[in-house]
């Protein structure tokens, strides 16, 4: 018996070291994995953007030429589609590991600072900027590649540049158009709400649907917005947009403004009106098939609000396809319908990334204009570099026209987490003709909630 | 002498420890911290990205939850209790109707049991994919037949009327195979006796089933409720799925998940809402314990 106890005994000692030493391999592979990471001879460059299948097939291309530039050198391209917030769970875990080198940012825009005063705490993008968590590029040898303003504008806070803002797309406003569909019923493309009105009724007359949106995810907040950026901007220059919102943002803080004032009623109104014509089903649409639909369909919706950078999916989807791009027209006067430009993609390099010369090498190749003009080929963005053009597509003529008449986007007012969702914008899945409120009942319901977050 | 089951004298006493040890430190690293965590957060505005700031500010995001964000608090709250109390009644209704179909030991009934348990076996992004492209009004076979029974059409998952019922019923499909397995187990345990008696006494289906079978499944009935609520309380995948929480479908889950791991960030906030979703999972437990164990007694 003693024997077998010992035999025991012994067995159970092998046993526990064996399960001890799994942890500590653990441990020490985890170590080594990270010293040959760090070290010169093969280092790993993280790179992470949500996903956008050209701009991702674009980057892909730029990396394997850093990486034949850079023998030893492998690139990790981590991405995450932007739906079911995918991408900003990828970013927070690869921010919270500290294993990011280059990071696609969202700008956060002056707007995203509210003065101390407000008591309001900056999250995500700008928290992270305000701590110091990216490096300030403006020193940069390729940032000389650049508008400093617009970069500023996207990126900046107080006199640093934390991102470098490559792609810029019209997102809202955003509308495609069939020619061919419109040159069918004689019609030509609208350049008033007047205009677009008319057009719609023609065609319903004609037993075709006029419009298509992906209501599931909230698409319809391009009419929404581009209405309410022409009307606001109505009269007024396109520089004057970035101190017409910081305006109106501290208007709506002070109570000088409120969403029941007459010009947001009015875009109520047009928006209602607009969406009177889409498809009956736009609410169950979704975004990531709409624009492959919408292409298919070359007989049916001639209007179809999207941003920019669905133009060449619709392109690829559907080659045959005569479309065009353009701001909707949802202001009275053609001159007033210019594009909302929406500043997106900026890449930042985390403070405390293990590779940061590697990263302004990446960023430098990414941004060299060859590289640079194919990349916006390939997306359909707008150029941000202004020795790059933006390259005309076969969708782009009004776009390559007009885009340099547009301006930077209206931002919410003042809100932050702890502020009703309503505060900041309305509710349009719950406002006709997504929901039961009526335009005047859903601008009282968000007025209200702004008053009584703001303190008014 | 007694046998030593477990190795010397010496060994016998450190291993029970040893073999305690490793569940009770997992248990604090990744359940007691986190919790903890959790309401420690619930005081701050931290945005949950590692080097910013805390911003330590007391009790002032349950202050707004109970103030200026109190409607979509009290929003949220709704939806989570109808949620709850839809997929609860229809699953333990459906699961109870199925086990009482296929409680018998018959040629076929197997596979139809496999079948309706089949469901709970796939991921909820695979259920949530499936029943998206079901119900996509443009190129989804339920549009045609909706629009043949009713002669209408329906956005169905962007339809402010239907979105919260229909992800309800997802849900159901799901795990009704579940509540049936559960029942079936504790119908076959009834004694067949009883049904003789009661044949015998004259009772017909009904009765029988009211005054036997249901009193008798009365245990099976809390297991089920119990469950099928609890784990609907913190419900947010299936939603994140189907409809992101829009059209009236944000409980207090997918609230709690978009605050604080968003777009943009703020893990404070969240964790707040995540201390209020656990007080509310402990009510309705509690209150759902407390009834359904008197229940028993009662029956």
């Amino acid at each position: 018996m003693a024997r077998s106890t010992s035999l025991s005994s012994r067995r159970h000692r092998r046993a526990l070291a064996a399960l001890a030493a799994v942890p500590l391999a653990a441990g020490l592979a985890a170590c080594g994995s990270s010293s040959a990471s760090g070290s010169g001879s093969s280092q790993t460059l993280t790179i992470a953007m949500w996903t956008n299948p050209a701009a991702v097939a674009q980057t892909q291309k730029i990396d394997a030429e850093f990486e034949k530039q850079h023998p030893g050198v492998k690139i990790k391209l981590q991405t995450a589609p932007t739906a079911a917030s995918a991408w900003p769970t990828l970013q927070q875990s690869l921010l919270s590991a500290k294993s990011v080198d280059v990071l696609a940012q969202f700008p956060p825009t002056p707007h995203a600072y509210p003065p101390a005063s407000t008591g309001i705490v900056p999250q995500g993008t700008p928290a992270l900027i305000q701590s110091g968590q990216f490096v300030d590029l403006s020193s940069q040898p390729f940032m000389k590649r650049f508008d400093p303003d617009a970069q500023k504008y996207a990126m900046g806070y107080n006199n640093g540049i934390y991102g470098v803002m490559t792609a810029e797309y019209v997102n809202n406003s955003g509308m495609f158009y069939k020619k061919d569909l419109l040159a069918k019923y004689g019609l030509s493309v609208p350049t008033t709400y007047g205009e677009f009105i008319s057009d719609m009724d023609t065609l319903k007359s004609k037993g075709i649907t006029p419009l298509y949106v992906a209501g599931k995810d909230g698409y319809q907040s391009i009419a929404w917005f581009g209405i309410m950026n022409q009307l606001l901007m109505q009269d007024k220059p396109s520089t004057d947009a970035a101190a017409l919102w910081e305006k109106r943002a501290q208007d709506f803080w002070s109570g000088a403004q409120s969403w029941e004032d007459p010009v947001y009623a009015d875009t109520a109104q047009r928006y209602e009106k607009i969406l009177s014509y889409m498809e009956p089903n736009a609410g169950g649409v979704p975004a990531q098939s709409a624009p492959g639909v919408w292409a298919a369909k070359a007989n049916d919706f001639p209007f179809f609000f999207d941003g920019s950078y669905d133009g060449n999916t619709i392109a690829q989807t559907n080659p045959s396809l005569n479309f065009g791009f353009m701001a909707m027209p949802g202001a009275d006067d053609a001159g007033w319908n210019r594009a909302v430009l929406a500043p997106d993609l900026s890449w930042a390099v985390p403070t405390w990334s293990k590779h940061q010369q590697l990263a302004m090498e990446w960023l430098d190749l990414f941004t060299q204009p060859d590289n640079y003009a194919a990349w916006l080929k390939a997306t359909g963005s707008i150029s941000t570099e202004p020795s790059v053009p933006t390259p005309a597509l076969s969708w782009t003529d009004w776009l390559s026209k007009n885009a340099s008449q547009g301006y930077v986007n209206a931002e919410a007012p003042w809100t932050s987490t702890k502020f009703p969702s309503e505060a900041g914008d309305i509710d349009r899945t719950k406002m006709q003709p997504f929901g039961s409120q009526t335009p005047a009942q859903a601008l009282k319901t968000s007025a209200d909630a702004y008053k009584s977050a703001a303190g008014h | 002498m007694s046998t030593i089951p477990f190795g010397t004298k010496r060994t016998r006493r450190w291993l029970p420890w040893a073999s305690i040890a490793v569940p009770t430190i997992g248990w604090l690293v990744f359940g007691l911290f986190p919790s903890v965590a959790t309401v420690f957060y619930s005081f701050t505005e931290y945005s949950g990205f590692p080097g910013t700031p805390l911003h330590f500010c007391g009790l002032c995001n349950y202050h707004n939850a109970l103030n200026s964000s109190w409607t979509d608090f009290e929003t949220s709250v709704t939806v989570t209790l109808k949620y709850v109390a839809g997929v609860t009644v229809l699953q333990i209704s459906i699961g109870l109707g199925l086990a009482l179909l296929l409680r018998h030991r018959r040629r076929g009934f197997g596979l139809y049991r496999a079948l309706i348990f089949m469901p709970q076996v796939f991921s909820v992004t695979i259920v949530g994919v499936l029943f998206s492209l079901i119900l996509d009004p443009q190129n989804g076979p339920a549009e045609p037949a909706y629009h043949g029974l009713f002669g209408s059409t329906s956005a169905f998952l962007g339809d402010q009327t239907w979105a919260l019922w229909l992800v309800i019923m997802i849900n159901v499909w799901m795990f009704s195979g579940y509540t049936m397995l559960v029942y079936i187990a504790a119908l076959r345990r009834i004694p067949p006796e009883l049904y003789e008696a009661a044949s015998l006494d004259g009772a017909g289906r009904f009765r029988t089933f009211r005054h036997i079978t249901w009193p008798l499944l009365a245990n099976a009935t809390t297991v089920n409720v119990f469950l099928t609520a609890m784990g609907c309380v913190g419900e947010y995948a299936l939603i994140r799925v189907l409809t992101d929480g829009d059209y009236g479908t944000k409980t207090l889950g997918m609230y709690m998940f978009d605050t604080a791991f968003g777009v943009n960030p703020s893990l404070g906030y969240g964790s707040m809402l995540a201390v209020a979703q656990f007080v509310i999972t402990l009510v309705i437990g509690s209150a759902l314990l407390f009834f359904l164990r008197r229940r028993e007694v009662t029956l």
